[in-house]
Formats: C-alpha cells, structure tokens, sequence
C-alpha cells in the first residue's frame, strides 16, 4: 500500500514537472481553446444559416461559448505574459465573445442577413487569431 | 426426502459465502457464517450456519458488527441480524448452491423482501413480466 | 436452438452499444479525432483487441459455469476479500451511469432545446420503466435494434472520403508532435472508456439471464467478435468523422456541443437529428446496462433473488437496486454537474481501478476445478497478463494525467 501511494506520488510529480509550461505556452493553449469556440460559433452559425441545426442548438452553443471564453478571459488576464502579446488576445476573445452574442440574437429574431454578418465577423477574428498566434509563437 | 451431500467438503471454499436456496430454488441469501460445535477430545463439527448483516459485519470487525446492529434496530424492519440455519436443513450441495428444505418467505431472510413487496411493490403498477410471460 | 444462439448475437450488440459506444467513447472519439486526427486508431485498435478477449472470457465463464461473475468471486474468494472491489465498482457504475444519463439528457436537450438538468428526473422515470415492465431478451432486442442507428457515424464517415492511407496509418502507434501530456490522456481516457468493468460484469450476469450453457462457448466466441466489433466500428467511425469535420475547423471538443455538429455535413437534412438519436440510443443502452450491472452485483454479492425476467413481487431487492441506482444518478444531472466533465472524470477512474476489479476475474478463469477443459489457454492468459500490465500503468497515470494535461 504504502509502496503504491510512493509510485503515485512520484508519477504525479514527475508529469506535473513536465508539464509546468512557460507562461508563453499557456497563452498560446488558451488562444487554441479560443480559436476552437471561434470555429465552433462560426460552424454552428453557418449550418443554421443552411438550415441543417435548429435555432434552439445555436442558442445553447452560443451560451455555452460565452460561458468558456468568459473562462479564458478572466485566465488570460492573470497571465504574467508581456502586455504586447497578452491585451490583443484579450481583445481578440472579446470580440469573440460579443460576436456570440450577436448570433445569438440574430438567429433569436430569425435574422438570416445578421447572422451571416456575425459569421463574417467571426472569420475576420479566426484570420486575426491566425495572425496573433504567428506572432506569439517566435 | 433423500439428501444428495458430497463424501468430503472443504469448509472454506464448498461452503462458506455459497448461495443459500429454498426448496423451490428460490434464492435467499449466502451462507455468511459458520458455528462449529468444539468437544472435548474430539474434532469439532459443524454446528450449523448463519445467513444475516450482523454475521457479514462481525467478519470485518466486531465494532462494524456493533454500527451494523445499531441501524438494523434503528430501522426496524429486521428482527434479527442473525438467521441460524441447523445442518439438518440441508438438502443438497452442488458446486454453486446449498439447498435448504425450507420455504424462503417463512425465514428472516426474506424480511426485507416481503416487507419491500407489501410496503413498495404494491403500490406501483403492475410489471406483468414473470412466469406468465 | 439454432435460432436462439443467432439471437444472442442481440446481447453481443446489446454489450456493445451500451457497453463499447457509450458517452465515454462519444466523447473520447471525437475528442481524438478533432485534435490528432488518425493517429490515435492504434488506442481504440489495442482496446477493441483486449476487451474482445476479456468478454470471451466472462461469457465463457457464465456458459460453463452457469454462473455471473459477483456470485463466483464472493463464492471463492470470501467477502471480506470481495467488498473492496464491490465498493469501487459500485462507485464506478454509480459515476458512469450519471455520465450516461447525462448523455441521454444532452441528446434530447440537442432535439427539443429544453435545459440538459430538466431532462434528469424524466429520463430517470423512463429508464426506470423500460427495466420495470421489460424482460431481458426484450431489452436486449429492442436496443440492438435501435443501436443500429448508429452505424450513421460509419456512413458519415464513408461519404466524407477519408484518405485510407492516413486512416490505416493511423492504426499503428505513433508519437504525438505536440503537447504530449494532452495526446496521452486522450490515449488513456480513450482506453479507459474501451476497457469498462461493467461490460464484463454486464455480460456474464446477461449470459446466465439468457441460460447459456456449455454448448454456448464456440458462439460466444463469435458473439464477442461481432459484438464488440461493431462498438470499435462506430467508434472508429466516429473519430474519422471528427478527423474530416472538426479538425480542418480547427474545433476541439471540449462540450458536447462541438460534437454534435460532426453529422450536419454529412447527412444535410438528418445530419444534426442522428447525432442526437444515435447519442441517446448509445446512452439509454448504457443506462440499461449500468443500472442492470449495479443490481446484478449487490443482489449477487447479498444472495438475493434476482433476474429481469422475474416479476418484480419475487425480487423486490434486486428492483430496488437498479431504481435506487437511476435515481441517485439522475440526480447528479439533476443538480447541474456537467455531462463531459462527469463523463471524463469517470472514465479516469474506471481507468484506475481496473486493475482491482479485473484480477478476481482472471484468476478464476485459470481455475481448473472450475472451469475443466475451457480455462484459458496460453493466448488469453498472455492476453490476461497485458491487459494487466495495461491497467495497472492506467490506474498509475490516469489521474494525476487528467490533474496535468486534460482537457
């Protein structure tokens, strides 16, 4: 028993070693998960644009979305990182979020045109993301 | 009625946590404990077993035995934690069951399960699964 | 006879659609196939490959001995030995069955919009009715029936053109370019949802339900290929799907949200609906499965009456069990806990505590007094012994994995 708590013990340490990242990584795993919400919110968007997904799953998406990059918000904004890279992707992830929310109400109001201008917007943010992460990773 | 019992057994692994019957192959409990009768100068016997909470609980420690009883009185469904079974009542042992010449809904073992049938099981609408099916 | 061995190919798809694709597999595919593609094929292969072999094992088991796993290792290795494994499984069932639920809750909140937590209580009553008023051959039939549906991921699948070559590249082990600690929690919890104890348990305790005897061994062989077979198909299925779907979009499946768009694409106009359907029908099977699994052990380990073929008036234990099962799970969704996370965290432990739980079990299958000429053989032992070098090193890294790189 004793001998199996030590092996425990050890294992944990020796991942939690490997995996202590450098305040750098970090941020770039949280533009990653924002990256993954921005994708998602655009997807969800355009298939309900082609009428493939009930207005009901946007909603909940769009909820879910605003609920995470909330999340990634108040992380990013511990981050130790250096100004010039961490205050664009605070930006970034709340246009992110505002851009869900205005999905969210176009597609409330049954507004096809405003939800296709919330996609629009949504790619841009994918591109800037793109761009950010460019930058970030040298 | 003709007993059908092995020449020899060994206590621990032929008898001991095996699942108990009723005439009707009706299951009703394991066998969770064992008594053996010691005497003086001989070897000592099987007395009988016991099928019951308080047994399984004795077996970890008597203080669980204790907590075991405590909750048994506590709800009062069960009368006893300790239902003896004499040797005699034995009909037959296989590889997988003791039978017992006793009918189950006349033992303690099955309070729980009649008092659950006339309390509960009643009250809800029927299954209609069983032999009639 | 010869009818009813084809029709226990229905408990083989039973085992597996509830047991194999279950939420764990849902979530743990798609989340292996958004962020690495193929290249985790060779997990689901290695656990398609041990779990077929240890569901040989428990039908084998049941068909010689007529008896369902509980009630043999109580019988010969003594309770006070037996209730700690007893305990852990009856948490384990208890966290994965409110994972399940949880699924089936999601999958109609997909359909009808309506909040995941008001969906709790309903299905409870649902599921609980369904083992009320069914016998077990009329569950087995109705949810491998209705499992079928869920070959929509294989087809999906199909029409998105895979590259075969990745794909079958993907089956041989590979070593991830990027964050490894998070490629190998993939791995671990993709292994841990594949290798569950309860498909085992499950499976024995059905072979007695359905009164397999000896003459059963050579089908059950076939049983266990097929069945479990068909569960990894999907699966795989499910993983080339979000390796087309989610991954080019660069979407992770950190909700299940995520994954419900895999189908859109694929199937225009039912796309969205068959994922729903196919993630409740897998999740209602495991309800079934799980509630059934954690009866079937507390009656077996006390000795009670049991069986799905009685009427409830004869084994009102037994029903008590699989109600106050549902129940207590229900309530876990009932009270806002995430349905991925739930799932997650009980795949994690399942993971951990498969070693416990397993060993009884393989020890007996070498049992010569028990089992005669049909103990294993020199290949399921070596199979016997991976799977416990495999779940020991799961039980070590999984947790402090999923504290380190989850999700």
């Amino acid at each position: 028993m004793r001998n199996y708590t030590l092996a425990l013990a050890l294992a944990t340490s020796a991942l939690l070693a490997c995996q202590s990242k450098s305040p750098e990584e970090e941020i770039l795993q949280h533009s990653q998960t924002v990256s993954s919400w921005t994708a998602t919110l655009r997807f969800a968007g355009e298939q309900w644009i082609a009428n493939r997904v009930p207005a009901s799953f946007v909603q909940s998406t769009a909820e879910a979305a605003r609920e995470e990059l909330g999340k990634e918000i108040q992380e990013v904004s511990k981050s130790p990182v250096r100004p010039e890279l961490r205050s664009p992707l605070q930006k970034l992830m709340t246009d992110a979020r505002s851009a869900g929310n205005g999905l969210r109400k176009a597609v409330e109001a049954g507004d096809r045109a405003g939800a296709a201008r919330e996609v629009g917007r949504l790619v841009a943010l994918q591109g800037q993301l793109a761009t950010w992460k460019r930058g970030a990773g040298q | 009625m003709a007993k059908k019992l092995p020449k020899e057994m060994e206590l621990a692994r032929d008898l001991l946590d095996k699942q108990v019957v009723d005439r009707e192959e009706t299951k009703m409990g394991r066998i969770d404990g064992l008594v053996l009768e010691l005497r003086e100068g001989e070897p000592p016997r099987v007395d009988h077993f016991e099928l019951g909470s308080a047994v399984l609980a004795r077996r970890l420690h008597p203080r669980i035995e204790r907590w075991v009883d405590a909750l048994r009185r506590r709800i009062g469904v069960q009368k006893t934690g300790r239902f003896r079974v004499p040797w005699s009542a034995i009909q037959e042992i296989t590889s997988y069951h003791v039978k017992l010449d006793l009918e189950a809904s006349k033992t303690p073992a099955f309070t729980w399960e009649r008092w659950l049938r006339d309390h509960v099981i009643e009250h809800i609408p029927p299954s209609l699964k069983g032999k009639a099916n | 006879m010869k009818m009813k061995k084809a029709a226990t190919l229905a408990l083989g798809i039973l085992t597996s659609v509830g047991g194999f694709f279950d939420v764990g597999a849902i979530a743990t595919s798609s989340q292996a196939g958004a962020l690495y593609r193929y290249q985790l094929l060779w997990a689901l292969l290695f656990g398609t490959i041990l779990v077929v072999f240890l569901v040989e094992m428990s039908g084998r088991f049941s068909a010689v001995t007529r008896q369902a796993l509980p009630d043999a290792i109580r019988q010969h290795f003594g309770f006070t030995f037996w209730l700690g494994p007893f305990v852990v499984l009856t948490i384990i069932h208890f966290l994965t069955l409110g994972a399940e639920i949880g699924g089936i809750c999601f999958a109609l909140h997909l359909l009808t919009g309506i909040r995941v937590s008001a969906w709790a209580l309903p299905v409870a009553a649902l599921t609980w009715l369904f083992l009320w008023r069914a016998t077990f051959s009329s569950i087995e039939n109705s949810t491998s029936l209705l499992g079928l549906l869920t070959l929509a991921f294989v087809v999906a699948a199909w029409r998105y053109h895979p590259p075969l070559d990745q794909v079958l590249a993907g089956f041989l082990p590979t070593l991830p370019r990027q964050d490894p600690a998070r490629y190998w929690f993939i791995a671990v919890s993709l292994l841990g949802a594949i290798i569950s104890p309860y498909l085992f348990y499950f499976y024995s305790s059905g072979a007695v339900e359905d009164e397999w005897d000896e003459s059963y061994v050579g089908v059950n062989r076939g049983v266990a290929v097929i069945g479990m077979g068909f569960g990894s198909l999907i699966s795989v299925g499910a993983i080339v799907v979000a390796a087309l779907v989610l991954a080019p979009r660069g979407i992770q499946v950190d909700d299940y949200h995520q994954a419900a768009l895999m189908l859109t694409q694929a199937f225009p106009f039912w796309g969205f609906a068959l994922f729903a359907l196919s993630m409740g029908i897998a999740c209602l099977g495991a309800s079934v499965e799980l509630a059934l699994a954690m009866a079937y052990t507390t009656a077996q380990t006390f000795g009670w009456n049991w069986g799905e073929n009685l009427d409830p008036r004869e084994d009102a234990r037994f029903c008590l069990s699989y109600t106050a099962a549902i129940l207590a799970a229900a309530l876990l969704i009932q009270f806002g806990v995430d349905p991925l996370k739930l799932t997650l965290l009980s795949m994690a432990i399942n993971a951990a505590v498969l070693p416990f739980v397993a060993i009884p079990f393989l020890l007996l299958m070498n049992d010569r007094k028990l089992l005669g000429e049909h103990r294993n053989g020199w290949i399921s032992n070596l199979v016997a012994v991976v799977t416990l070098v495999a779940a020991i090193v799961l039980a070590i890294v999984s947790i402090p994995l999923m504290i380190a790189g989850g999700g």
